[in-house]
């Protein structure tokens, strides 16, 4: 005869606590696991709330490192007597995307024409140059990153032809005005514009062309502003210097 | 009073009413994301005590929620409450016991690695060497003192959340003190020489005195982060000292700027926050393979170079998909690579409670098995006696 599974599930085991004998020794259980819940719950909410109070985000950190390799050119004669130093043969540590003297290396290490002047960096230029032409025209070549919120197309053109004297556009005007560099630089937008600013010497200003790329860490703005006829001249110079920037020299 | 109020913490009631709160908390959290994006989400929502409203400005605020850590926190006291209350030895109830200890070690174990992981990144060009990693998102005010050695530099990193505070910062390796003057969440940097007349520049010294600094909405897509800008100004403790007046410190800003005070020559830059190692990283070749005729990546991968002088350690390691390097506490993942492939990025987690969701992985399972199984037993042996 099959057996009442039903029957079988419903069946219930007694309590072992109920049984002589067990009672005692549960009892005492009961009583250890209780105080050491207690002591441990107490420990966790005490060592959570140390824990919440000494959040390292508020702390200021004091830490000596190596100097930069670029900005201490002459090798340490000896090892840096801090925790942070390493051995003699080691390589140079830093390369931190942002220091000034990297970015003008890297800049003047990138071809541009011989016959762009370097000048001094200004602070937020990481490569600058001027252009000389005929009759005294000139033309300021610079290239300044900002953070991501810089690549803002529009806005930039807009700023770009009020410092030309010349009414803003609206998106919809400024796929006429602009235009990517074809291939692996298509990331790159180019804007060639023209004006008259108030009070500008046509010798030195009236056209600005400018190439606007977006980068891992920001955007990079590559500017060439002066007299028009020698503007024009200089662009596929610049251009070229722009895709040599972009790839590394590559 | 105590035994009410242990009553109420260990009562079922409450642990429905914190699922309940903690399921309409993901909901909300969820829709939130549409307008704030998942990191804002995150700190607003889920890393607090409180959901305030009105989440914006500096006024007046009030708790309309719990948040993630006071549903959290309750819920492991409420297991822990309601395990002591209702504890009666015996065998049978083993299984039982270990998979609440195993909830109970999943719970803190998640607290943990939220109070207490740190995630990194650590960008690296071929032939790049760094002692050091960078946060994602946090960033810090670093002054450094160029002149302390001839071949070291002493940096007093400020956290941003100090700054964010508007306060005073005084700290005993500065011969200065720093009062925050504006402090900008998301913003956008102009020339102001550039620019219309309109704008004017927003400190008085250094880069800061040709840009004009505007508010912008914080960033709420994956890819953005917020562009962090502050007004600070320097005010030497010497005693009649002028103040050195008010300088711009920018995540936007591509270079540092300096200044002389005490005889000293300072840099200040605001960055990304820095954490420094006592080894060092050198990327000797990244590789990025794809399916042939396609640009789909079929792997990436970096072979570094792993020295670390205090333990002679000079090791070359291969960090692929799912094969990170595990050092001193510390997980290298490969996360990402640089649209031209010319840099690596590892991913640096470190996580002192990493551990804890496998450890309590097992324990409930173990938990499970034992009361499964044990039923299973005593059903069997049941059933062999009703067949007999």
């Amino acid at each position: 005869m099959a057996p009442d599974h039903r029957k079988i599930l419903r069946t219930r085991t007694p309590p072992e606590h109920g049984r002589p004998g067990c009672a005692a020794s549960g009892r005492l259980a009961w009583r250890v696991w209780r105080k050491a819940v207690f002591r441990l719950t107490l420990g966790a909410v005490f060592a959570v709330a140390v824990l919440s109070c000494n959040r390292q985000d508020e702390q200021i950190r004091v830490y000596r490192v190596v100097k930069a390799p670029l900005e201490n050119p002459a090798p340490p004669s000896m090892p840096p007597p801090s925790s942070m130093s390493l051995p003699p043969d080691h390589p140079p540590v830093g390369g931190s995307p942002s220091a000034p003297a990297a970015a003008a290396q890297t800049a003047s290490k990138l071809p541009a024409p011989p016959h762009w002047e370097p000048q001094p960096l200004a602070q937020m230029r990481k490569a600058s140059f001027l252009v000389r032409g005929e009759n005294g025209t000139i033309a300021d070549i610079s290239l300044v990153t900002l953070g991501a919120s810089g690549s803002d197309v529009l806005g930039n053109v807009n700023r770009w032809l009020g410092q030309l004297g010349q009414p803003a556009i609206t998106a919809e005007q400024l796929p006429k005005l602009v235009q990517q560099l074809p291939g692996d630089l298509s990331r790159v937008t180019v804007v060639d514009i023209e004006g008259k600013p108030e009070q500008g010497d046509p010798n030195k200003d009236g056209r600005i062309i400018a190439a606007i790329a977006p980068t891992e860490n920001g955007t990079d703005f590559f500017k060439l502003r002066g007299n028009p006829a020698l503007t024009g001249a200089e662009r596929e110079n610049f251009l070229t210097w722009v895709g040599a920037m972009r790839t590394g020299g590559k | 009073m105590i035994r009410k109020a242990f009553h109420l913490l260990s009562s079922l009631k409450l642990t429905i009413a914190c699922l309940a709160a903690g399921i309409v908390l993901v909901f909300a959290g969820t829709l939130a994301q549409v307008n704030y994006g998942i990191h804002i989400v995150q700190e607003r929502y889920f890393q607090s005590l409180f959901v305030w409203w009105p989440p914006e400005g500096r006024g007046l605020k009030f708790p309309v929620f719990p948040g993630g850590h006071l549903i959290g926190a309750i819920l492991v006291l409420n297991l822990i409450a309601a395990h002591a209350r209702r504890f009666r030895w015996g065998w049978g109830k083993l299984g039982i016991h270990l998979t609440h200890a195993g909830l109970i070690v999943l719970l803190v174990g998640g607290l943990l690695t939220d109070l207490l992981a740190v995630e990194s990144h650590m960008r690296l060009a071929q032939g790049d060497t760094k002692n050091y990693s960078e946060d994602q998102r946090g960033m810090e005010l670093a002054v450094i003192d160029t002149t302390v050695d001839a071949e070291l530099e002493q940096v007093t990193a400020i956290p941003e959340t100090l700054l964010r505070k508007r306060s005073e910062i005084t700290h005993s390796s500065l011969p200065f003190r720093i009062l925050v003057r504006n402090f900008f969440q998301n913003s956008r940097l102009y020339m102001v020489s550039e620019s219309n007349a309109r704008l004017r520049p927003i400190a008085t010294q250094g880069v800061g005195a040709q840009v004009a600094v505007q508010a912008v909405p914080r960033a709420t897509s994956m890819d953005d982060r917020d562009v962090i800008s502050a007004v600070i100004e320097i005010i030497p403790h010497e005693v009649g000292a002028k103040s050195l007046g008010t300088w711009l410190v920018s995540d936007a800003l591509g270079a540092p700027q300096t200044f002389s005070s005490a005889g000293r020559t300072w840099r200040i830059e605001l960055r990304s926050a820095r954490y420094y190692k006592p080894y060092s990283v050198t990327l000797q070749k990244f590789t990025h393979e794809r399916y042939p005729g396609t640009e789909i990546p079929k792997n990436f991968a970096s072979r570094i170079t792993l020295i670390d002088p205090e333990r002679s350690v000079n090791r070359d390691v291969l960090i692929y998909m799912n094969h990170p390097l595990r050092y001193r506490g510390e997980t290298f993942y490969q996360a990402g690579f640089q649209k031209d492939d010319s840099a690596s990025i590892l991913q640096v987690v470190r996580n002192p409670g990493f551990v804890t969701p496998y450890v309590a992985c097992v324990i409930v399972a173990l938990g499970l098995l034992v009361q499964f199984g044990s039923h299973l037993i005593t059903f069997s042996r049941r059933r062999r006696t009703a067949l007999a």
